[in-house]
C-alpha cells in the first residue's frame, strides 16, 4: 500500500511537472523574447536564452508610445469596471437567488443569454450610443461595455443561493431594511467570492483591445492593449517590442492573482459551490 | 397604503435589479434590437442601405459557409469543453492531494495561460506545431507515427488550435474544481476508506456525485465559451505576420464568430452578418435552455 | 466605513472620467494606420502645415494596422468618422461611387493638374464622373528580394538571379534542399506573402485588364490567367516544389535565411536593414513570362489614397491638407525616410531620391508597373488565396480551382457595382 502512494505520488508530481512546463513555455518564450533583437525573436527554432540580450526593447517602448499614461488609463478603466461589475452582480444575484417575483425566470435567462451575443454585432450600435451620450474618448466611454456582467451574476448567484435564507429571515424580523441585509449578511458572507470574480473581471478587462481602439480617439482613453497592438504592422510585427510590452503588462495580473490566490480558493471552499 | 409581502419583496427585488437592468438596457438590449434592424438591411457600407425584409436570412441557410461554420463551432465545443473538463479536473484532483507540496505555486502556474498574451502564445504554439521543425512532430516522428501538416492542414489545423483551446482554459476551470472539491467533506471520505473501498470508488462514488454541480456550471460557462470562440482560432490563422486568412486554410477552421466577422468587417456587409448573428444566437441560446433544463436540478433550492 | 469609502471613491473617479478634453477652433481629424515610419513624418509634416496655416489644429490618430477597418467602419457606420481617412487603392471604385466622399474642389486641384502631375495609375482608381477622390501615398511596385549567400551555396551566380519565369523556376529548385523523408528544410521562394506572388503572375501574364470594370468581370480564367496559375501550381506542388505551406508555415522564411527568393514591395528594404543586418541581400526586377520584353518585367503597383470625408465641415481645407500631403515637398520625405516611391512624374527620374542602387532598382520599377485590379480588398484576397489554396493544399485541378474562383470573384463584382 505504501509502495503504491509513493508510486501514484511520483506520478503525480512527474504530471504536474510536464503541465508546468507547456503553462510556462508561452510566458518564458515572450520573457525571453522581451530582450531579444528582432531578428533572432524570429527564429526557428526559438533561442530560450538571448544570444544578443537588449533592454532596447524596454526603451524603445516607452520611447513611441505613452506607455505610463496607457498603464494608467487601463488601470483607471479596471477599477470602474470592476466596481461595476461587483455591485451590480451581487445585487442582481442576491435578486435572483433570494427572491420570488414575477419576471424572476424570464429576467434571469435574457441576461445570461447577453453572454451569448458576440461583441462584433454589438460594436456598430454601442459605438452610435456612445457618439450620441458624448463618451467617446473618455474612460467611462472605454469602460461602458463591460459595466455589467452575466457571467458575474451567474457566479455570485450561486455563492449567495448558500447563505441560510433563515439568516436574512431573522434580520428581517428584527426590522433590518432589505439594503441594510444586503450590506450586512450578503456582502460580507460573499466577500471571497467577490475577490474571486474580480481576479476574472481584471483578466478579461485587461487584455481587451477592440472597444477601447474604437472608442478612444487620443491618448486620453488609450489602454494598454492599444499600445502593444500598434506595433503591428502592415508589412511585419514588431514582435520585440509587442513582448516587452506584454511583459509589462502582466505583471500587476500576476500580482493580484498571488495575493488573492488563496482567498480565492477558499472563498469558495467557506460558502460552498454544493449541491 | 400597505404591501403585501410579496409585493414587497417584487418591489425590492426590481429596486436591486435597478442598475443591471438600466446597464443591460444599454449594453445588450439595445445593440440587440439594432442589431436585428441592421439585419433585415442590404447594407454594403459604400453604398445605401435597401430593406430587404427577410431575404439575408432566406439568403443565409443556403450558404454553404453558414453551414460550415455552424459544423465546426460545434465540432470546437465537442472537443474543447469535454477536453478543458477532463485535464483541469485531473489537475484538481491531484492539487487537491493533501500531502501535496507547492500548491500555491502550481495553482498559479497553471492560472498563467488565462493571462498570457495571446501574441505570445500563438508565436509558440504555431513553433511546437511547425510541421518541418516543430516539436510534435518531432515526438511523433520518434514514435514513427504520421506526422501532419497541422496549420497548413485542413484536416489538422483545427484540432491543433483546439489544444491552444483546452490550455488557455484549463486555469479558469481548474480553480473552480479545486473550490468545489474542497467542499467535500474530508469525513465522508475517511468513512468510505475505513469500509474498504478503493479509491477508483471513493471517486466515483462521492467525488463525482458531490462535484457534479460544479461540473455544470463549468460546462454551462465553457459551452457559452466555446459556441462564441473567436480569438484563438483569429490568431492562429491570421494573427501577426503569417499573411492567412481568418479563419484558413480553405475555411477549415471558420468557427461562427470568425465568419460574422469576416461578412461584416472584412466584406462590408453588415446586414448579412447581422443576419449570421442572429442564427448563431438562436443556437447558443437552445444549447442553453437544454442545459438549464440540466441545471435546474441541482442548482435550485 | 471602508466598504463605504471605497464605493464613494469608485464613484468619484467614474464621474471624473466622463469629462473629455475641449476641442480648438478649426480641426481636421486624421485617421491612418500606424506604421513605425510613416508616423513621425506625419507628424512632422503636421506641425509644418499647422504653422503655415494658422488656426487649423490637425488632430492624427494612428491605428493599429490590424484593426484599421474595424475602427474605420465603425465610424462611417455612425455616420462620423474622420475628416481625412487613408484607403487602399482596391477601394478606390466601389468608394468613389458611394457617397461617402467629398471630391477634390477645382479651387484645390483641377482635374487637368491633377492628371499632369501624378502618374496615371495612382490615381485612376479615384475617378469617377470626371472627378478625383483620392491622391496617393504608400506608393509600392512589386520587386524581388535574393538572398545572395544562399545562392552562392548553391553555386549560383547572384549577379544573375532569374529574369524569366522558367530561370525563376530552375534557380528555385537548385536552392531548394530537401531532408531524408523530402521534406523541404530550405525554399527556393518565400511564398508567404501570397498577395504579391498570385497578383505579380496574373498582372504580368493577362495583357488585358485582369479586372474588366466595364463587363464586370474578371478575366483570369482565361488562358494567360491559367498560365500564371499554372507556374503557381509548378512552383508549389510535386516533388519539385520549391516552398511548401507545410514549410515554416506561418513563419519568416526569406528573413530566417531559409528560402533564397523573396517577392515584396520595396518597403520592406528597411525591414531587412534594420531586424536582419546579417543577411546579404540584394532587391532585383521582378522575373517576366518568358517570351516577354525582359529590358520591362512588369510589376505591379499598389498604393493607398488619402480621401476626404463627404460629412467633413471644412471640405476645402481637408483637400488642402491632402494637397499639400502628396505635394513634391512631402513626397520627398515620404520616398527617403519611408522607403515610398513617388507618384508625382517629375519625382520619378529624380537622382536625389535614388540614393543607393536597391533605391535606383525600386524606382526604376515604377516605369514598368501597372495597377493592381480587384473591386475590394480582403473579399477579393480571400478568394484569389482560395484558388491557391485549392491548386496547393487541396489538390484541386487548377482547371477547376480557378473557374470556380474567377466565378466566385465575379459574382462579387457584379453585386459590388450594380
Amino acid at each position: 500500500m505504501k509502495g503504491a502512494d509513493y508510486v501514484l505520488k511520483v506520478l503525480v508530481y512527474f504530471s504536474l511537472a510536464i503541465g508546468v512546463v507547456i503553462m510556462l513555455l508561452p510566458l518564458v518564450w515572450m520573457f525571453s523574447a522581451s530582450f531579444k533583437p528582432l531578428g533572432e525573436v524570429m527564429r526557428t527554432p526559438p533561442t530560450w536564452i538571448p544570444l544578443q540580450p537588449t533592454v532596447n526593447n524596454y526603451k524603445e517602448v516607452f520611447r513611441q508610445v505613452p506607455f505610463a499614461k496607457y498603464y494608467l488609463n487601463s488601470v483607471i478603466v479596471a477599477i470602474i469596471v470592476i466596481g461595476s461589475v461587483l455591485i451590480t452582480s451581487s445585487l442582481a444575484a442576491y435578486v435572483f437567488a433570494k427572491f420570488e417575483f414575477p419576471g424572476k425566470q424570464i429576467w434571469f435567462f435574457l441576461i445570461l443569454s447577453s453572454l451569448m451575443v458576440p461583441f462584433q454585432v454589438r460594436m456598430i450600435p454601442l459605438y452610435r450610443i456612445s457618439v450620441s451620450m458624448g463618451i467617446t474618448d473618455t474612460l467611462f466611454g472605454v469602460s461602458f461595455p463591460w459595466l455589467v456582467d452575466a457571467f458575474g451574476i451567474f457566479l455570485m448567484r450561486q455563492f449567495i443561493i448558500t447563505i441560510p435564507t433563515e439568516l436574512i429571515e431573522v434580520a428581517r424580523i428584527d426590522g433590518a431594511s432589505e439594503p441594510l441585509i444586503f450590506w450586512r449578511i450578503i456582502l460580507p458572507n460573499c466577500k471571497q467570492a467577490l475577490s474571486a470574480l474580480a481576479i476574472f473581471t481584471f483578466a478579461w478587462n485587461w487584455e481587451e483591445f477592440l472597444w477601447p481602439l474604437i472608442a478612444s480617439n487620443s491618448n486620453a482613453s488609450r489602454t494598454i492593449p492599444i499600445g502593444l497592438q500598434s506595433f503591428a504592422e502592415q508589412y511585419g510585427s514588431n514582435v520585440h517590442w509587442q513582448m516587452a510590452g506584454a511583459v509589462v503588462a502582466i505583471v500587476p495580473l500576476l500580482l493580484v492573482f498571488m495575493l488573492l490566490q488563496k482567498q480565492f480558493v477558499e472563498g469558495i471552499t467557506m460558502t460552498g459551490l454544493k449541491g | 397604503m400597505r404591501l403585501s409581502s410579496s409585493q414587497r419583496e417584487t418591489l425590492w427585488a426590481y429596486i436591486f435589479l435597478i442598475p443591471t437592468l438600466v446597464l443591460f438596457g444599454f449594453i445588450v438590449l439595445y445593440p440587440f434590437i439594432y442589431a436585428f434592424y441592421l439585419s433585415l438591411l442590404e447594407w454594403g457600407i459604400f453604398g445605401n442601405s435597401t430593406y430587404t425584409g427577410l431575404r439575408n436570412y432566406a439568403d443565409m441557410l443556403k450558404d454553404n459557409l453558414f453551414w460550415k461554420s455552424i459544423g465546426i463551432t460545434l465540432h470546437w465545443t465537442a472537443g474543447v469543453v469535454p477536453g478543458i473538463i477532463a485535464i483541469s479536473l485531473l489537475i484538481a484532483l491531484a492539487l487537491n492531494i493533501p500531502t501535496l507540496k507547492l500548491k500555491g505555486t502550481f495553482r498559479t502556474i497553471y492560472f498563467i495561460p488565462v493571462v498570457t498574451n495571446m501574441v505570445a502564445a500563438s508565436f509558440v504554439w504555431r513553433w511546437l506545431f511547425e510541421p518541418t521543425f516543430g516539436v510534435v512532430n518531432y515526438f511523433l516522428g520518434l514514435l514513427g507515427l504520421p506526422e501532419p501538416g497541422w496549420l497548413a492542414s485542413t484536416k489538422w489545423a483545427l484540432p491543433a488550435m483546439m489544444v491552444v483551446g483546452i490550455w488557455k482554459q484549463i486555469g479558469f476551470a481548474m480553480v473552480i474544481f479545486l473550490a468545489g472539491l474542497q467542499t467535500i467533506p474530508k469525513e465522508i471520505k475517511e468513512a468510505a476508506r475505513i469500509d474498504g473501498a478503493s479509491r477508483w470508488q471513493e471517486f466515483c462514488r462521492i467525488v463525482l456525485p458531490l462535484l457534479n454541480p460544479t461540473i455544470v456550471f463549468v460546462a454551462v460557462m465553457l459551452v457559452i465559451n466555446a459556441l462564441r470562440v473567436f480569438t484563438i482560432p483569429y490568431v492562429m490563422s491570421a494573427g501577426g505576420f503569417t499573411y492567412g486568412v481568418p479563419g484558413g486554410p480553405l475555411n477549415s477552421t471558420r468557427v461562427f464568430v470568425i465568419h460574422i466577422y469576416d461578412l461584416g468587417f472584412r466584406q462590408f456587409n453588415i446586414g448579412y452578418a447581422s443576419a449570421n448573428a442572429f442564427a448563431l444566437l438562436l443556437l447558443i441560446m437552445s444549447v442553453t435552455i437544454i442545459q438549464m433544463k440540466l441545471i435546474e436540478r441541482p442548482f435550485e433550492y | 466605513m471602508r466598504k463605504g469609502s471605497l464605493v464613494l471613491t469608485w464613484v468619484i473617479l467614474m464621474s471624473l472620467c466622463l469629462v473629455g478634453a475641449a476641442s480648438p477652433q478649426v480641426v481636421i481629424r486624421h485617421w491612418q494606420h500606424h506604421h513605425e515610419s510613416r508616423t513621425p513624418v506625419l507628424e512632422s509634416v503636421a506641425k509644418e502645415f499647422e504653422k503655415r496655416n494658422p488656426g487649423v489644429t490637425i488632430e492624427f490618430e494612428p491605428i493599429p494596422y490590424d484593426a484599421y477597418f474595424d475602427k474605420l467602419l465603425t465610424a462611417l457606420a455612425s455616420k462620423t468618422g474622420p475628416d481625412v481617412f487613408q484607403v487602399p487603392m482596391g477601394f478606390g471604385i466601389e468608394m468613389s461611387r458611394s457617397g461617402l466622399l467629398a471630391p477634390v474642389p477645382e479651387s484645390v486641384f483641377t482635374t487637368k493638374e491633377i492628371e499632369a502631375s501624378f502618374l496615371p495609375w495612382t490615381v485612376s482608381q479615384f475617378k469617377y464622373n470626371g472627378k478625383y477622390y483620392g491622391l496617393p501615398t504608400d506608393v509600392q511596385t512589386l520587386v524581388m528580394f535574393v538572398n545572395d549567400t544562399l545562392l552562392k551555396e548553391a553555386g549560383l551566380d547572384p549577379n544573375k538571379p532569374p529574369r524569366t519565369w522558367s530561370e525563376l523556376i530552375e534557380q528555385s529548385r537548385i536552392v531548394t534542399k530537401r531532408d531524408k523523408s523530402g521534406k523541404i528544410i530550405q525554399g527556393g521562394l518565400d511564398t508567404r506573402y501570397k498577395w504579391a506572388v498570385i497578383n505579380l503572375f496574373l498582372h504580368q501574364s493577362i495583357n488585358g485588364p485582369v479586372v474588366d470594370v466595364a463587363k464586370k468581370r474578371v478575366t483570369y480564367g482565361e488562358r494567360e490567367g491559367l498560365e500564371a496559375w499554372n507556374l503557381i501550381a509548378q512552383l508549389m506542388t510535386g516533388p519539385e516544389a520549391v516552398d511548401s505551406p507545410t514549410f515554416l508555415t506561418g513563419q519568416m522564411k526569406f528573413e530566417q535565411e531559409r528560402a533564397a527568393f523573396y517577392i515584396n514591395h520595396p518597403v520592406t528594404r528597411g525591414r531587412l536593414e534594420l531586424n536582419h543586418p546579417d543577411i546579404k541581400w540584394s532587391v532585383h526586377h521582378v522575373p517576366a513570362p518568358d517570351g516577354h520584353d525582359l529590358s520591362k518585367p512588369t510589376t505591379v503597383g499598389h498604393h493607398w489614397a488619402y480621401v476626404a470625408n463627404a460629412k467633413t465641415q471644412n471640405q476645402k481645407l481637408a483637400w488642402q491638407w491632402i494637397q499639400f500631403l502628396a505635394s513634391e515637398e512631402v513626397q520627398r520625405k515620404w520616398v527617403l525616410e519611408s522607403r515610398d516611391l513617388p507618384s508625382l512624374i517629375r519625382l520619378v527620374n529624380d537622382p536625389e531620391l535614388t540614393p543607393d542602387l536597391e533605391a535606383k532598382i525600386a524606382m526604376d520599377s515604377l516605369q514598368f508597373a501597372r495597377p493592381f485590379e480587384g473591386v475590394g480588398r480582403n473579399d477579393v484576397d480571400e478568394i484569389r488565396n482560395e484558388i491557391w489554396d485549392n491548386i496547393v493544399i487541396g489538390g484541386m485541378s487548377v482547371e477547376k480551382a480557378v473557374s470556380a474562383g474567377a466565378m466566385a470573384e465575379t459574382n462579387l463584382i457584379q453585386r459590388k457595382l450594380r
